[in-house]
């Protein structure tokens, strides 16, 4: 998995689109070489790598988690999104969500790719939000948008759900509501559920809803 | 009533009817730049409006939600949007009245940083929906309600919701009544509802491809609802100013099996753009 990771982060640092799809030979060539050492789902996407930096100055590295054997959960961020802000309070919904898959090896982490002067952007807002909405995981500033963009990130909320072999369980919406009324299931669960039990989700790609990422 | 008043103005200018095949991407100058902290109340007002004036016992009537939306900002249709929310319309009606689907007037293609394509409203637009009270009532007065929740956006979004309510006498059905309050506006919203899909519509299916050919014309837009089967890359293939699209589908996204939406025909240079509503069963689909 890692050689694959690897192609897909190189490719990624030299301005592809960032998602890496395994059995595309067309579209990625370096890939090809990899694919067949690697024991992907068929179609299956592969995650690539980034670091970014938390509000408390930390770095996170993807590939350091899936290293340590974790599912890491992406959340995109936007602190004064109408949309983010419902699901974080007052129902505290993405709250329940992370702690209704809480574990050791899961690993929950939302990124802001807001740019400069853009709603949401900027590290007052986002210590703010997470002080306020009690924020249990690390926030990852992307003002470049550059790790947005490699995943095609278009909502706040939007979310994905990586295995620990860097592949692309999930993309997609919080829940099936559609953003409106209640929801009938909470996919992001249903993912990283499935991702436990050796499994894809049955619905491992929608259109998530919210507000546009402010690139 | 300066609602309703610049409403029926832009009517008269024919707002809705003429919808650009192509360069609508452009056709929005970048929105003024608002502070996040703008009460959302002065962004979009809204009203409840009837053809008639008064609700028909056991009969029908047409209300009509009109929303005027601040310049620059926008309001999301119900299609297969990369962001946004649906305008949300829950009405409270008094018991044994209904209300028929809500029928939409036709978006525009918005297309915003990050290669993210929505469906959109701008400046105004007008619900429809057929009001029937299947039985006789013995009230002398109705009051129709709807709950509108939306999500309203620019540079930035903000959440908004608003009850709005229309009482009016109640008279029996096929007893003579007057045009109701805004009944310009909502003659003007029927009349350029879409009609049925085009006789000459012409749609291909293969694995991972849909051709939809109008022979003749000189510009196709579609506009997929959100329970439409899934598409790709809708920004490049959307809209054509030849008489074919060439639609991707989306093998991998999660969705309808069904081709539902909107359909924009320009039949020649400068000529009028006439929508069709389309819901297409695949062809090994049973009936």
């Amino acid at each position: 998995m890692t050689a694959a990771l690897t192609a897909a982060t190189l490719l990624c640092s030299s301005g592809c689109q960032g998602y890496v799809q395994a059995d595309d030979k067309a579209t990625v060539d370096a890939t090809v070489a990899t694919a067949e050492a690697v024991p992907v789902p068929e179609g299956a996407i592969v995650a690539s790598d980034f670091t970014l930096t938390d509000t408390n100055g930390k770095q996170h590295r993807l590939q350091d988690y899936l290293d340590a054997d974790k599912t890491v959960v992406l959340e995109w961020f936007n602190p004064q999104c109408p949309v983010s802000k419902r699901y974080h309070s007052p129902e505290r919904k993405m709250a329940a969500t992370a702690a209704q898959i809480a574990g050791d090896d899961v690993v929950w982490l939302a990124i802001n790719s807001g740019a400069p002067g853009n709603q949401g952007h900027g590290l007052p807002v986002n210590q703010g939000a997470i002080q306020d909405w009690a924020i249990e995981y690390p926030v990852l500033i992307d003002e470049s948008g550059e790790v947005g963009h490699a995943y095609a990130a278009k909502t706040t909320p939007h979310m994905f759900v990586i295995r620990p072999d860097g592949v692309i369980a999930y993309d997609g919406a919080i829940d099936d509501s559609g953003g409106h009324g209640e929801a009938g299931e909470n996919l992001v669960v249903s993912a990283v559920t499935a991702c436990r039990a050796g499994n894809m989700p049955a619905n491992s790609k929608n259109r998530p809803f919210g507000c546009s990422v402010k690139y | 009533m300066r609602l309703v008043v610049s409403c029926l103005v832009a009517a008269s200018l024919g707002c809705h009817t003429e919808h650009p095949v192509s360069e609508q991407q452009s056709a929005h100058p970048a929105p003024p730049v608002r502070s996040v902290s703008t009460d959302p109340v002065e962004l979009v007002s809204a009203e409840l409006l009837c053809l008639t004036d008064a609700y028909p016992s056991a009969g029908e009537t047409v209300l009509g939600l009109h929303l005027s939306i601040e310049p620059g900002w926008h309001l999301y249709w119900r299609g297969a949007n990369d962001t946004g929310l649906p305008l949300a319309v829950d009405w409270l009606l008094p018991p044994g009245v209904e209300v028929g689907p809500l029928q939409w007037p036709v978006p525009e293609r918005y297309v915003s940083t990050g290669d993210l394509l929505d469906h959109v409203f701008f400046d105004e637009l007008t619900l429809l929906a057929t009001l029937r009270i299947p039985a006789a009532l013995s009230v002398d007065e109705l009051t129709v309600a709807a709950q509108l929740d939306w999500l309203v956006c620019a540079e930035a979004c903000l959440p908004g919701e608003r009850t709005v309510e229309l009482s009016l006498p109640v008279r029996a059905a096929g007893a003579a009544t007057h045009p109701g309050p805004g009944a310009a506006l909502l003659e003007a919203a029927l009349a350029v509802q879409p009609a049925g899909a085009p006789a000459d519509l012409v749609v291909d299916w293969s694995v991972d491809q849909l051709r939809l050919t109008v022979p003749g014309a000189q510009g196709l837009v579609f506009y997929p609802r959100d329970d439409c089967l899934p598409l790709d890359d809708l920004i490049a293939t959307g809209e054509t100013t030849g008489d074919t699209l060439l639609l991707s589908r989306d093998l991998r996204m999660h969705g309808g099996t069904r081709l539902r939406g909107i359909l924009s025909v320009r039949d020649g240079p400068g000529a009028r753009v006439h929508s069709h509503r389309i819901d297409i069963a695949p062809p090994d689909d049973p009936p």
